[in-house]
């Protein structure tokens, strides 16, 4: 009876030093934590803006499904208080105060910079960890060290665009064709600034108000002026206007762009002749993925939200899952959580890691993308310089 | 540049129709309609339930939603004309807006923000000549409005009801006390009116691609195109429409593109300052 | 008797809603609905008053706050920015005004529509200065001799000390000669001229008037929100100040106020609503248009007068 064998006695041992640990680490989240971890969302639900907007609120809450149905974050759910930032910065901002009422643990950001930019003025202030998929370059300039992005940016696919173009495509001429808003304007800024570095000038730079539906003059000009290349940046909706209509009028020109070329909502409404051929670089999708994890979540995600997943979905859902992490670490303290995003290093989401930089943007992988017919392939993730 | 030609006159074939259909129901009953644009919208998109969702062919589906826009032309009118018969103009404006806004927003809830495809009724390549690349779709949308302006006017001068929508659209009141029975002149108007966008929106579809907030656009050029041609006046509209088409293409071009949605409204604004009844007067007397 | 103990009793609520209500949330929305109060007053004076379909109020608004806000974050001293937002909407309101006075209803409307794109488009494609569609930030706010309002509730308490002047004065105007020709050349045109009533000019001064209302609630608006962007002032704000009006009341002073702050809070209270509270707005707007044209003001003086008929 009092003769403990050796390996009785070390189990037992390892046994109560390992519950003392765990009691330990769960008492370390539960003293911090809450029961209901609260995580606020603000994104465009209704408005011009839903059709991207929706993507946070998708990949966002389906992460947080899963992980409540998991059991939740060291036991305690999540609660997911989502707030509807409408068409204009005004509303983004109400949103925002709504939600800060709440006083959330950490609040997701809308994909929408000049959303973005009206409300980090009033979170910065509140001290809580702001984390946004806003790609406008100068949205990490703000100097606010609470605000982080989990998205590639603008800024990256400014440069990144021309290089491939010139350097890999071995194009000199390019026409630039952008949508005449916050996100085209400033990207087409971005690629004229890089291309002038690469020592290659535009045959033309022309762009297209967001509810246009005609852009063959635009095209024309393009073509008019020589180019032997087409930039284009701008959302699914219009991008697909240019790509039909170029095909409409017989011009033949490398297209390059953004993801909305290999965008699911794009491609549905091309057929295989107009859409082949056409390259993409920007945040990684799921589509073009083998591994059978992601192929079904792909599919979990379209069958519950009725439309396909993107580089957005893909983002929020991994913001979401980086945050169990970081809480999962350091606890529910918004200063330990934000200095915890700020050292974020080889952070494995879906798709790509995520790295933090002194500016707080963590994603640094692209993806190069080429359309076969309808069906987008990856040609190979490429990291912004330095990474 | 002969390129721009065909794409602006094609361009400026739909805001004529819409200006049509905007005219028709304006001659009859002073009702200036803020919401034909997402009367366009909403013909595409019953369009798009007949011929992609239930799989139907094109020319099913176009008789389909003629018939269906005619229908909405009469509950429009029943819900918009009746209740503010006398009203101030203004008054009408803001309701006219009001639905659009309704109906917008109904037709997101519907259908979604996604934008959709139609097929074009014609088939078949691209005319190609002097470099210039002429699409089946281009051509059958200027061969629609022909057919419509012929039809318009056969109907309008030659035969006995188009007589009494004349007459009624000069004179409502007069109308009314020599017997003609003005209120079905005003229910064809309200459903022709609406068939015609329904028509329009049937004809963009295929190489815009539809979604709900389509309307308010084509809408407004189609308002713009009415006030350069002269309310009332229906070959106004068409040249107005025509000639819309033709300058924003071309300011697009060789201006800039980034003001395209402004040329309509300067050269409206141009025009109006010299001719303040538009380029070819309105009908209707002034109402004082 | 009444309506001075009505008057004192909604002043004193009015004082007190910040120190009731401690949350930042609600007087953020209230300061912005006071704003609108204001540019609906000045729509007042074109639509309610001199019966000119006016779209372009917007545009005015949002010259107003770009004006503003360049200028201060020029470096300029707060206190320029008021005039020369009241000088940059005076000549634009001549620009659209002066070409427009022969214009009809219908005309007239489309005219001021298009002048709204318009501006809207300049600020949209003049990025250097005005920021673009990303608008201006981290503008700075009111500022005389060093001092200004911090925080919302002192916001709060500036906008109401003007929304109460811009009442004050437009009910003056309401009783003067000015007033009543704008109100004679609304009702009838022919008939105002005739009586000798200078009906371009009527129309061209309740054009600046308006226009000045709009630009200095602009000006503020820079000035407290900090923030302003180019689709705060669109075409949708037009037709939203529009509806303000007539469901306020048009012509009422009351009116204006109750309209801009119900239209202003609604959205808001009824998000939860989504897609369907525009579905719900428009055919209220429909609803009132069509059952209260005066909008909620003539209720109210309709509930009055049968008050005093039963008593």
């Amino acid at each position: 009876m009092f003769y403990l064998s050796l390996k009785t006695s070390v189990t037992a041992v390892t046994a109560i030093w390992l519950s003392i640990a765990v009691t330990a680490d769960a008492r370390a989240d539960a003293a911090s934590c809450p029961s209901s971890i609260p995580f606020g969302l603000t994104t465009a639900l209704t408005g011009n803006l839903a059709l991207l907007g929706t993507q946070a609120r998708n990949g966002a809450e389906f992460a947080v499904d899963e992980i409540n149905a998991g059991g939740g974050i060291a036991g305690k759910k999540i609660a997911l208080t989502t707030e509807d930032t409408g068409a204009s910065s005004t509303d983004a901002l109400n949103a925002m105060n709504r939600i800060l009422e709440g006083k959330p643990l950490v609040i997701l950001g809308s994909m929408i910079s000049p959303h973005v930019f009206a409300q980090t003025e009033v979170v910065t202030k509140s001290e809580t960890p702001f984390l946004v998929g806003a790609t406008n370059a100068k949205v990490t300039m703000q100097g606010s060290k609470w605000l982080f992005r989990t998205h590639v940016h603008d800024g990256q696919l400014a440069e990144l665009i021309p290089e491939y173009l010139v350097k890999t495509l071995g194009k000199t001429k390019p026409g630039i064709m952008a949508v005449a808003d916050d996100y085209g304007l400033g990207a087409s800024k971005g690629i004229q600034a890089a291309l002038a570095k690469l020592k290659v000038s535009p045959a033309a730079v022309a762009s297209y108000a967001p509810s246009d539906k005609d852009m063959s003059a635009q095209l024309l000009e393009i073509k008019d002026k020589g180019a032997d290349s087409l930039i284009l940046f701008g959302r699914p909706a219009d991008v697909t206007l240019v790509i039909k209509q170029m095909n409409d009028l017989g011009i033949k020109l490398t297209t390059i762009g953004n993801s909305s070329i290999v965008a699911q909502t794009t491609l549905n409404n091309l057929s295989a002749a107009e859409a082949d051929g056409g390259y993409a670089i920007g945040g990684m999708i799921p589509q073009t993925s083998t591994d059978a994890k992601i192929m079904d979540w792909s599919k979990r995600v379209q069958d519950k939200y009725k439309v396909p997943a993107d580089n957005f979905t893909v983002s929020y859902y991994d913001t979401v899952y980086l945050l169990k992490s970081i809480i999962e670490k350091v606890g529910c303290d918004k200063a330990a959580i934000r200095d915890a995003l700020a050292a974020t290093k080889d952070s494995k989401g879906m798709l790509i890691s995520y790295q933090a930089d002194g500016q707080g943007d963590l994603a640094h992988t692209l993806g190069i993308y080429r359309n076969k017919g309808k069906t987008p392939e990856l040609t190979g993730p490429i990291k912004e310089s330095g990474y | 540049m002969g390129q721009l030609v065909v794409n602006g006159l094609a361009l400026g074939s739909i805001y004529a129709l819409v200006a049509l259909g905007l005219l028709l129901i304006f001659n009859t009953v002073q009702i200036v309609n803020f919401a034909q644009g997402q009367l366009l919208m909403l013909g595409a998109f019953i369009g798009i339930s007949c011929a992609v969702t239930h799989e139907l062919p094109v020319a099913t589906a176009w008789a389909i939603t003629m018939v269906a826009m005619a229908l909405v032309g009469i509950v429009f009118m029943v819900l918009v004309y009746f209740p503010l018969r006398g009203r101030p103009a203004f008054l009408v404006i803001l309701t006219t807006i009001a639905m659009g806004i309704v109906l917008e927003n109904l037709a997101l809830i519907v259908w979604g923000p996604l934008p959709v495809s139609l097929p074009s009724p014609v088939r078949g390549p691209p005319f190609r000549f002097a470099g210039v690349v002429v699409s089946m779709h281009q051509i059958f949308i200027f061969a629609t409005l022909a057919v419509i302006l012929l039809l318009q006017f056969f109907f309008l001068t030659k035969t006995r009801f188009g007589i009494l929508m004349q007459a009624t659209a000069q004179d409502l009141h007069t109308a009314r006390l020599v017997g003609i029975p003005v209120n079905r002149t005003i229910a064809v108007a309200f459903a022709f009116g609406t068939v015609l966008s329904g028509i329009a929106g049937l004809l963009v579809a295929p190489i815009f691609l539809a979604e709900p907030t389509m309307g308010g656009s084509l809408g407004l050029k189609g308002f713009v195109v009415s006030v350069i041609g002269g309310f009332g006046n229906l070959p106004g509209a068409v040249i107005g429409g025509l000639f819309l088409g033709l300058i924003e293409t071309f300011g697009a071009r060789y201006i800039s593109s980034n003001f395209r949605d402004a040329y309509a409204f300067i050269v409206m604004i141009a025009v109006l300052v010299a001719w303040p009844r538009g380029l070819f007067g309105e009908k209707s007397s002034e109402k004082v | 008797m009444k309506s001075w103990f009505m008057l004192a009793l909604s002043a004193a609520v009015t004082l007190a809603v910040p120190v009731v209500v401690h949350d930042g949330y609600i007087i953020q929305l209230l300061n912005i609905a006071i704003l609108n109060a204001i540019v609906v007053l000045g729509l007042n004076f074109v639509t309610g008053w001199a019966g000119q379909i006016n779209f372009g109020q917007a545009a005015f608004y949002g010259l107003g706050a770009y004006t503003t806000a360049i200028a201060t974050k020029a470096g300029l001293p707060w206190i320029a920015a008021p005039f020369l937002s009241v000088i940059v909407v005076v000549v634009a309101s001549l620009m659209l005004g002066l070409p427009t006075m022969r214009l009809r209803t219908y005309y007239l409307a489309m005219t001021t529509i298009g002048f709204g794109e318009i501006v809207r488009l300049m600020i949209v494609h003049w990025e250097p200065v005005t920021g673009g569609t990303s608008g201006l930030r981290a503008i700075p706010g009111v500022s005389v001799f060093g001092f200004g309002p911090q925080g919302q509730m002192q916001h709060y308490y500036l906008l109401i000390a003007t929304l109460g002047l811009a009442i004050l004065i437009a009910s003056r105007i309401r009783h003067s000669v000015l007033g009543r020709a704008m109100i004679a050349t609304r009702d009838s045109e022919i008939a105002a001229e005739q009586s000798g009533v200078d009906t371009t000019r009527t129309k061209l001064l309740a054009f600046m008037i308006g226009a000045v209302y709009a630009g200095l609630a602009g000006c503020l608006y820079a000035s407290s929100i900090r923030f302003i962007s180019p689709d705060s002032f669109s075409g949708t704000q037009a037709i939203l100040l529009m509806t303000m009006l007539i469901v306020g009341g048009m012509g009422s002073i009351a009116g204006c106020v109750v309209g801009a702050v119900a239209l202003t809070i609604l959205p808001e209270a009824l998000r939860f609503l989504g897609q369907w509270y525009l579905v719900l707005y428009g055919l209220g707007v429909i609803a009132v248009i069509v059952m209260a044209p005066g909008g909620l003001a003539s209720l109210a003086s309709l509930a009055q007068l049968r008050r005093a008929n039963a008593g």
